[in-house]
């Protein structure tokens, strides 16, 4: 299917983005709509995130990567206002989120948590639309914009064929297709997903990881999401940013940050990154294990 | 979660219009039927008359406004309610077997009005905040007691916590009981829960509370569809499920608070009804809360016409019907969360 404007998000017009000529290149002249300013982030006394800064790229697709433990869940759930931030702030347009009203939030910002609980006699379209629950109120009911923003998650997707299906009888990319849905119908500029493709069978992942790519570049969103492959993050992502003991370690595109050095630092592996001769995508070659785990600090 | 898995494709044939028109359509049968089955069957004409031109002076017509009629509103409110408070619990914990009885919520109220009636404090006016507060501490204490430990309050920890708070408060009837033998005989039959000889000066009193739990109920169904897909999810949404909890929990103690005060507790209406409208209409509480009620509204009126006919002249109390029903229906539904 071609995929227009038209299908741009709705909460985007506060910043009035143009086209999707202009993911390219940086914008200097505005701040970025999300960003995370001196953060320290945890469960209860544990802190995870100490200090962290990061500005997340308009109109590109992030992958936030790093080691078991190293606060990149952690990171993503403060960044989308689930978890709350132990000092500095999040900042969504220039204002802290923690502090917007959570419809507010949920108007600009979509999120798909980790390995949601899907409601098994729920049918596709019920889920998808469910998505347009921060757009509804008792005074504005279901209406046309709505029924629009569901067929358009489920074309996106590709689940029209699927949307009368009851949610137990999908596989689980199809389920994850269709978490993935509602959270477009939601139309906001901004995608925060935690592993989308964690369990699912390689061909899924690889449908996802597309399916991200195709919204930031095609659709203009911003897609911030957690990823485990690192090979597949630097195929797929515009920007990663590798996490290493609750801050930044390295952040940028693939070419610049993928390297061996970085890959060592954060993941304590040794390796070597190649080039696929196919596809021109850089890949890790892991090498051994460089040191014990206990020895980095 | 598990209320899910009933099957939906009964779904498509009727459609949810269709099917809310259908349910309001047995309502209605089952109504008129309720007016004209008893001790003394009465014909559909007299039955029309009494509606329509009312004539004291015709026995069978005044059997009808004077005693059927105000037992026929009695057993469709306190249905309505106690089914709309069971999808709400459902709903909000997330656990299929939620419902004022199992979880004692109904008990509670009963406790505090019994307890009242034996200190001889409060009339029929203060009778439904006695019952709100009960219906109150027992739904917290329950949710407490069944959140301790990992997990958090998986369903059927909360079940286990609803049964143990539920013995201890029968301990405290029971001590109620032997204590005061005489008094005690007046609510005997009530705490089985019965539509027989209600005092429609209770009933009036608790109507407006009844409407409000059901109005509150309403304007927050959509949200409850939401927390449906997990607390994550929900806040991803705009839901704030803090607040949505907390007018769950008032709507719930409003409408068990006040059915108990009416009808004593009537148990497995607010645990069966709700899984039989989900089976129907999904999981869209929209539908679901509305859909309770009118269903809810139909099963505690025919499971009255039971107990009023089954052993004519005698009649059994109605909350004896709904748990003979309702247990076998809980059975099931227990077997479904082990496995």
């Amino acid at each position: 299917m071609t995929l227009t404007c038209d299908q741009a998000a709705e909460g985007s017009a506060a910043v009035g983005r143009s086209g999707t000529d202009d993911r390219a290149g940086p914008a200097p002249d505005r701040a970025p709509r999300l960003q995370a300013e001196a953060l320290d982030a945890g469960y209860g006394d544990a802190r995870v995130l100490a200090g962290l800064e990061l500005a997340v790229p308009d109109g590109r697709f992030t992958a936030l990567l790093g080691p078991n433990g190293c606060g990149k869940s952690t990171l993503l759930r403060t960044l989308a206002r689930l978890a709350g931030p132990q000092s500095g702030s999040v900042l969504l347009d220039g204002r802290a989120i923690h502090r917007l009203p959570t419809r507010e939030v949920a108007r600009r910002l979509g999120l798909l948590p980790q390995a949601p609980v899907t409601p098994e006699g729920m049918r596709v379209r019920e889920l998808v639309a469910q998505g347009r629950f921060p757009h509804q109120s008792l005074l504005r009911q279901w209406s046309s914009k709505d029924e629009a923003a569901v067929a358009e998650a489920l074309a996106i997707t590709r689940m029209e064929a699927l949307a009368e299906r009851p949610l137990g009888t999908l596989s689980g990319g199809q389920r994850q297709r269709c978490w993935i849905a509602m959270t477009l119908a939601q139309r906001t500029p901004l995608i925060l997903l935690d592993e989308p493709t964690t369990f699912l069978d390689l061909r899924y992942q690889l449908e996802i990881l597309a399916l991200m790519a195709r919204l930031t570049h095609e659709l203009g969103r911003t897609v911030v999401a957690v990823l485990h492959d690192l090979n597949q993050a630097a195929a797929h992502a515009d920007h990663m940013v590798l996490l290493r003991d609750g801050g930044v370690h390295a952040e940028g595109a693939p070419e610049a940050v993928f390297t061996a050095e970085n890959i060592e630092a954060v993941f304590g592996v040794t390796c070597n990154v190649l080039r696929d001769p196919a596809t021109g995508h850089l890949l890790c070659a892991p090498a051994a294990v460089a040191r014990a785990e206990g020895a980095r600090a | 979660m598990t209320a899910a898995a009933v099957a939906p494709a009964s779904r498509k044939p009727l459609g949810r219009l269709g099917g809310s028109a259908l349910a309001l359509l047995v309502l209605a049968v089952i109504a008129l039927a309720h007016l004209g089955l008893g001790a003394r069957e009465l014909s559909p004409g007299t039955l029309i008359d009494a509606l329509v031109a009312y004539d004291p002076a015709q026995f069978e017509q005044f059997i009808v406004r004077e005693l059927r009629l105000p037992r026929l509103l009695i057993a469709l409110t306190v249905g309505a309610a106690l089914a709309v408070a069971g999808a709400l619990m459902q709903g909000v914990t997330l656990n299929p077997l939620a419902a004022p009885d199992i979880l004692g919520v109904n008990l509670g109220a009963a406790t505090a009005v019994v307890l009242a009636t034996f200190l001889g404090v409060g009339g029929p006016g203060t009778l439904p905040w006695l019952a709100f507060g009960g219906a109150l501490v027992t739904s917290v204490v329950v949710y407490l007691i069944g959140s301790i430990g990992r997990g958090g309050a998986m369903p059927l920890k909360l079940t286990l916590a609803g049964v143990a708070v539920s013995a201890f408060l029968g301990s405290l009837i029971s001590a109620a009981h032997l204590l005061n033998q005489d008094g005690f005989d007046r609510l005997r039959v009530w705490l089985a829960g019965t539509l027989t000889g209600r005092d429609m000066e209770v009933f009036a009193t608790a109507l407006p509370y009844l409407a409000l739990g059901l109005a509150v109920a309403l304007l927050i169904a959509r949200q409850i569809t939401a927390l449906g897909l997990g607390a994550d999810v929900a806040r991803g949404l705009g839901v704030r499920a803090g607040r949505l909890r907390l007018l769950a929990l008032a709507s719930v103690v409003l409408l068990c608070g006040a059915a108990v005060t009416v009808t004593g507790p009537i148990g497995f209406i607010g645990l069966v009804v709700p899984h039989m409208v989900r089976a129907f209409v999904g999981l869209d509480y929209r539908w679901v809360v509305p859909l309770s009620a009118v269903t809810g509204a139909a099963v505690l009126t025919a499971a009255d016409i039971v107990a009023r006919t089954v052993l004519a002249p005698q009649e059994l109390a109605t909350g004896i019907v709904t748990a003979l029903v309702g247990a076998p229906v809980f059975v099931a539904l227990v077997r479904r969360q082990v496995h």
